[in-house]
């Protein structure tokens, strides 16, 4: 959340509690940028400033229905772009590492390139899959005030956003991955009308239960491969 | 630059819950990737192609020295660790007291001089960072 965000100066809006789950609106929501008519890479662009730079404003516009297409579209763009290019650029660099001259170049880059082809389904796929995993925790805080296509429009305009920042290289992937998060809860917040807390459980608990996972796995994989499990000795 | 405290509007995002929570999830995330499961650093292809250290080589070393109480060894493995932790270590209380007792927040309006002020000194100290790294042979 930028300073730019905070300053955002729109007219001033009441937002009486809402009631038995009906959430008050000001004014109609016209969408992002994105959903608007034009050219498409401007639309792209402009979307992208916005979710970075003043989250806020654009899900409090965004519309809660209207489609799958156009979210999903945007979300595949960005995070396919961002995933491409941080994965060259890690490739890049791992064959121009001395000492790597063992690595089969020909095989590896095969793989990339089968990768790459499969990416934007895989990534289509990981945004409706985070997306289902923040509504059933909405749903169980009894917070999910709209339907599962608000949450998955949250997060596809999120993750496509954000996974661009991953083309920074040294630590573009850890922010983007800490201000997808970040701008995940804003956006519950502003469609579902959910509390900040509300909103910060549902993003962080399924992101907890599957990075332990994935830290589970991995330490299982590793301890398969050496034999032993890795300690903090050994990684020190 | 001026300072005010003041309750957050209602309907817009709680800054504090967001930047408390996410904070401790974080540091649960690399706590757990070092200590409880005791995974490896993460290797720095940057370091990897060029022999150089970045100014984020040494952070995981830094944060884990950090976790076994080593404050020197923290601070000579990379600075921007214990800095970064005394930072969190004052943020964090302060949001989480604030915002569960719906207490009026901390707003720092900044000037257009003001935040040139502080990109060249955030500038600066990335510079100086990396500076040390490299001369320390990180």
């Amino acid at each position: 959340m930028s300073d730019q965000d905070e300053d955002t100066h729109e007219p001033e809006i009441d937002h009486p509690e809402p009631a038995a789950g009906i959430v008050m609106e000001a004014a109609p929501r016209t969408g992002p940028p994105w959903e608007a008519t034009g050219p498409t890479g401007p639309r792209f662009i402009e979307t992208v400033k916005q979710v970075l730079l003043s989250p806020t404003a654009l899900f409090r516009n965004m519309r809660r229905e209207g489609g799958y297409g156009g979210p999903l579209t945007f979300g595949v763009i960005g995070s396919t772009i961002g995933f491409a290019i941080g994965m060259l650029m890690q490739l890049a660099i791992a064959l121009l590492t001395p000492g790597q001259g063992a690595m089969n170049r020909p095989v590896i880059g095969v793989f990339a390139l089968m990768f790459l082809l499969f990416l934007p389904f895989l990534l289509g796929l990981s945004l409706l899959i985070w997306a289902a995993l923040y509504h059933l925790v909405l749903r169980m805080l009894g917070a999910a005030r709209y339907p599962f296509e608000t949450t998955f429009r949250v997060v596809a305009y999120a993750f496509g956003s954000t996974s661009l920042l991953q083309i920074f290289p040294v630590c573009g992937g850890l922010i983007g991955f800490i201000d997808s998060i970040v701008v995940s809860i804003i956006g519950l917040t502003q469609t579902h009308g959910v509390s900040t807390a509300k909103a910060t459980i549902a993003v962080l608990v399924p992101m907890l239960i599957l990075t332990l996972l994935a830290f589970m796995a991995l330490a299982a994989a590793i301890s398969t491969h050496t034999g032993a499990l890795p300690g903090l000795s050994q990684a020190l | 630059m001026t300072t005010q405290w003041r309750r957050p509007e209602p309907g817009r995002p709680d800054r504090e819950t967001i930047g408390a929570w996410v904070t401790l999830a974080w540091v649960a995330f690399a706590a757990a990737w070092l200590h409880w499961f005791g995974l490896p650093p993460i290797a720095c292809p940057f370091h990897a192609a060029t022999g150089l250290p970045c100014p984020t080589c040494g952070v995981t070393r830094a944060f884990a020295a950090l976790l076994q109480g080593r404050l020197g060894a923290s601070l000579w493995l990379n600075p921007a660790v214990p800095v970064a932790a005394a930072v969190a270590l004052l943020y964090v209380p302060y949001a989480l007291v604030t915002s569960l007792l719906g207490l009026p927040r901390l707003r720092i309006a900044l000037t257009a001089r003001d935040r040139l002020a502080l990109r060249w000194s955030a500038g600066f100290a990335t510079a100086a960072l990396w500076t040390f790294l490299i001369v320390v042979g990180r």
